[in-house]
């Protein structure tokens, strides 16, 4: 498991510190001078007799708003809240999944179809971008096997209850806003005002995760497939760090070995390799990883390298080359 | 505003005024004929909301409260131009987001924002920084990381970061697809882990992929 992303503490203490701002009260809502202001912009549009009538409305000063919940302080939400915390850091990626999935746009075709294809070509196969129509038996999940998303998964994204918001302050010469029915054709509801880390954690999460991992994949290979290697390097390198499953981990581990390999990058190479066998030690690629990290080793080190092969893979596809003479080379 | 010299002819008597309770799609039909009681109503109606929005755009209250007022006097001169094809609300918030993006255009320049980041920096590691201040400068170090990012990019960041709102309706708001904003809050959030790691809010993380 990752630990919280400091990004997201740092962004949630913001956050809370521009409510405390907004709801601090005291402002000033000086209809009459909005109208002259509007004067000011277009005077034809608007005319003397307007502004004087508006001069009639009285100001009306926002008392403080009640907070929803009081501000914890980082350590108080350190340690009190840890059982309670949501991977605050995925809600963006849930959301994006939702957003993905309602606009139909499933694509996890070439990523099962990878999964099928097994290790061989995994690493010297580039990611080819997957196309809606294609025919090919492994271009596609089979029947029931995605592992990416089920037909019956939940979408969280506006599943969650909104807030009850508190009244607006009784010196208000209106109701908020907020108090009126909606409007049609306004977002009908508002994510859970709290910060999202103090919210429990609800049961589909696991799920919901998953979907968020296509989300990232598919972008990752939209922007490989428009020749943005950067940032599907990006994406990819965002999946891996993720807490996806080992099976998704690894593809996208795959698609960077490709990249790396792409822009000719062996350093980036050799670090991929080394920290995919740190993770997946028998993993679909651990062979060709260590395959590639052993031709790369420095001459000192290539033989302990090629024995760590022969001691995982004693019959591997490498085995004769492992058991031969033992180059290296320096990176 | 095609008839707002509000002569007491144009005016809608007081017993025929809208209650408390109107909709907001009556109140317009009655702004256009030059009802200022019904602009009030509006305005009030309205405020918190568009305000609340600018502060999380600005992240500063005081700013956001000016620009509240420039973004319903300007609603006020351009209503004719609204064709209730859209929610009353959107349509204002669409006004607010051009009002906060010429500001920012007007006064946040990127040497500027290098300026405040370097502030932030010198206060970060200040001796009086106290923890109740913390809260704070979180929120301006953010706010100057947000000043280098591209306008789509610090919208969809705002949206989903600090407005929480779900993807879709941040799409909607922003009049993109949800996959878009995906992709947007993604690099935003990237953008701004750099800045606030250049600033030394974050520790760098390592490079997967070299």
């Amino acid at each position: 498991m990752h630990l919280e992303d400091p990004l997201d503490e740092l962004v949630g203490d913001a956050r809370e510190a521009v409510r405390a701002e907004a709801d601090r009260g005291g402002r000033k809502r000086d209809f009459a001078a909005m109208i002259a202001r509007a004067h000011a912009i277009d005077p034809t549009n608007l005319s003397r007799e307007a502004v004087a009538e508006a001069a009639r409305f009285a100001p009306v000063v926002a008392l403080p708003r009640p907070r929803r919940a009081p501000a914890l302080a980082n350590d108080d939400v350190r340690t009190a809240a840890p059982a309670t915390t949501p991977r605050r850091r995925f809600g963006w990626l849930m959301a994006a999944a939702a957003g993905l999935l309602l606009v139909g746009a499933f694509a996890g075709a070439a990523t099962q179809a990878r999964r099928t294809e097994g290790s061989a070509t995994a690493i010297a196969a580039p990611l080819v971008a997957p196309s809606p129509t294609s025919t090919s038996p492994t271009a596609g999940p089979a029947p029931g096997s995605s592992r990416h998303v089920s037909k019956d998964m939940p979408v969280k994204t506006d599943g969650e209850v909104a807030a009850p918001v508190p009244a607006e302050a009784p010196a208000a010469a209106t109701l908020a806003d907020d108090e009126r029915p909606v409007e049609a054709g306004e977002p009908t509801r508002r994510r859970e005002a709290t910060p999202r880390r103090c919210v429990e954690p609800r049961p589909t999460e696991t799920t919901t995760d998953e979907a968020a991992w296509v989300a990232l994949d598919r972008a990752a290979r939209e922007a490989w497939r428009r020749g943005d290697t950067e940032e599907a390097r990006a994406l990819l390198s965002a999946l891996v760090r993720s807490d996806a499953t080992a099976a998704t981990i690894e593809l996208a581990y795959g698609d960077l070995f490709v990249l790396a390999r792409q822009a000719d990058d062996l350093r980036a190479l050799t670090r991929l390799w080394q920290r995919y066998l740190d993770r997946f030690p028998r993993g679909l690629y651990a062979e060709d990883a260590r395959v590639g990290l052993c031709r790369r080793a420095p001459k000192g080190e290539a033989s302990a390298c090629w024995d760590l092969y022969l001691g995982t893979w004693p019959e591997g596809a490498h085995a004769g080359e492992a058991r031969g003479p033992r180059g290296g080379e320096e990176l | 505003m095609a008839a707002s010299s509000l002569s007491p002819a144009s005016r809608v008597p007081e017993a025929a005024r809208a209650p408390a309770g109107e909709g907001v799609g009556e109140l317009v039909e009655l702004v256009r004929g030059g009802d200022m009681r019904a602009w009030s109503d509006l305005y009030h109606r309205h405020y918190e909301r568009i305000f609340k929005r600018l502060c999380f755009y600005l992240g500063e209250a005081s700013v956001a409260e000016d620009l509240t007022q420039e973004t319903f006097a300007r609603a006020v001169v351009v209503l004719p131009s609204f064709d209730g094809r859209a929610a009353f609300s959107t349509w204002l918030f669409g006004i607010a987001l051009n009002v906060a993006r010429n500001f920012i255009r007007e006064r946040q320049t990127q040497r500027r924002a290098e300026r405040r980041l370097a502030d932030i920096e010198a206060l970060r590691v200040g001796p009086d920084v106290a923890l109740v201040h913390l809260q704070q400068a979180r929120k301006q170090a953010l706010y100057a990381a947000l000043t280098e990012l591209s306008e789509p990019m610090r919208e969809a960041f705002v949206l989903r970061e600090l407005e929480e709102l779900s993807m879709v309706e941040a799409a909607a708001r922003a009049g993109v697809t949800a996959n878009t904003m995906a992709v947007r809050v993604f690099r935003a959030r990237e953008k701004v882990r750099e800045a606030l790691t250049r600033g030394g809010w974050l520790t760098a993380k390592t490079e997967e992929a070299g």
